[in-house]
């Protein structure tokens, strides 16, 4: 008998370049972690992109971030922010895409605070590790992704994976 | 449910050895590539060896920025090159070797193509590599062809395995 499907896209999009806000609403409880992969451009120069929880912007997140930029390896962190950021040295560019992947481990439970780790890369800015908290033992079933004041181009991608255990 | 996240194709070294790991031909059916990668070099005289990556058999076009840990210091730099790794040579440990993921999204597509890279050689000496890696490819073609190969120009070993698997997002 061949085996289910453990990785799983839950949805994807496409931006139309009219937008700098990306939603993943109704997320099925069903899975055991998310991977949420972004590909993307803005319409204007550097930006940095960040996500909110749950359509929750209160002081609920931080973070631990380790970075490399290319001439100095550095570690910061972020404390009761109203949004955690996805990114630190490796910004979202205009000229070309930047990879950005974040594991959501367990996400639906009910119990316990949500950590996430994002893997950040920007072949010209720097490369980011981040770990994030999300002081809410409220399972998440809406990721918005914005980014920084301007629109993402309309050749960024976005993607989230639902995984299961079994 | 339609698999998502499929094996392409995988290649395990031999006895002899071999001077790369070669993956041609590569569909443009899928969203984005994984490459999973296990390998050690059989340089002399050393301990660590590097991998690198060919896009499309080409080397050109390509920057790379990284941060590195050792167990003693943490360093980050820039290269012209897809570097994959550190991995493990023939003054390693024996019977250890590298662990390395490449994520390309996007790589049919008509854009410059960027790639996630995370290596780790542990040796249980007292160095040792994990590198976390952006690399760009400026290159708006479609990627047919990956060759992962030693970037000092020496063999891998047997028993090294790289695993090239393609993921859909629908």
């Amino acid at each position: 008998m061949p085996a289910g499907s453990t990785y799983t896209p839950i949805a994807t999009y496409t931006a139309s370049g009219t937008t700098g806000t990306i939603s993943f609403t109704s997320i099925p409880q069903t899975y055991t972690d998310l991977v949420l992969t972004t590909s993307a451009q803005s319409s204007s120069g550097q930006r940095q992109q960040y996500i909110e929880l749950n359509a929750d912007t209160t002081q609920k997140y931080s973070r631990t971030i380790l970075s490399g930029t290319g001439s100095s390896a550095i570690s910061a962190r972020d404390s009761n922010q109203f949004q955690t950021y996805l990114d630190y040295y490796a910004v979202v560019e205009g000229t070309f895409p930047n990879i950005v992947t974040t594991n959501f481990m367990n996400y639906s439970n009910t119990t316990t605070f949500k950590t996430m780790i994002t893997r950040a890369n920007n072949a010209s800015n720097g490369i980011d590790a981040i770990v994030h908290l999300y002081r809410s033992t409220s399972a998440i079933s809406r990721i918005d992704i914005k980014l920084n004041a301007v629109n993402y181009s309309a050749v960024s991608t976005f993607t989230l994976y639902g995984i299961q255990a079994a | 449910m339609p698999n998502t996240f499929e094996l392409i194709a995988s290649s395990t070294v031999g006895l002899l050895g071999a001077a790369s790991i070669d993956f041609t031909s590569i569909p443009n059916s899928y969203t984005d590539l994984c490459l999973k990668i296990s390998v050690r070099s059989n340089r002399a005289a050393s301990a660590w060896d590097n991998s690198q990556l060919k896009i499309n058999n080409s080397t050109v076009n390509m920057t790379n920025r990284f941060v590195r840990g050792n167990g003693s210091a943490a360093a980050s730099g820039t290269l012209t090159a897809f570097y994959i790794g550190d991995i493990p040579a023939s003054l390693s440990t024996s019977n250890t070797f590298a662990n390395q993921e490449i994520y390309i999204p996007n790589y049919a597509g008509s854009n410059n193509k960027s790639g996630s890279v995370d290596s780790a050689g542990e040796d249980n000496n007292s160095t040792a590599y994990l590198y976390l890696t952006a690399n760009l490819w400026s290159q708006t073609t479609a990627i047919n062809q990956l060759t992962v190969f030693s970037g000092n120009l020496d063999n891998f070993v047997q028993y090294s395995t790289a695993y090239l698997y393609g993921v859909k997002n629908a």
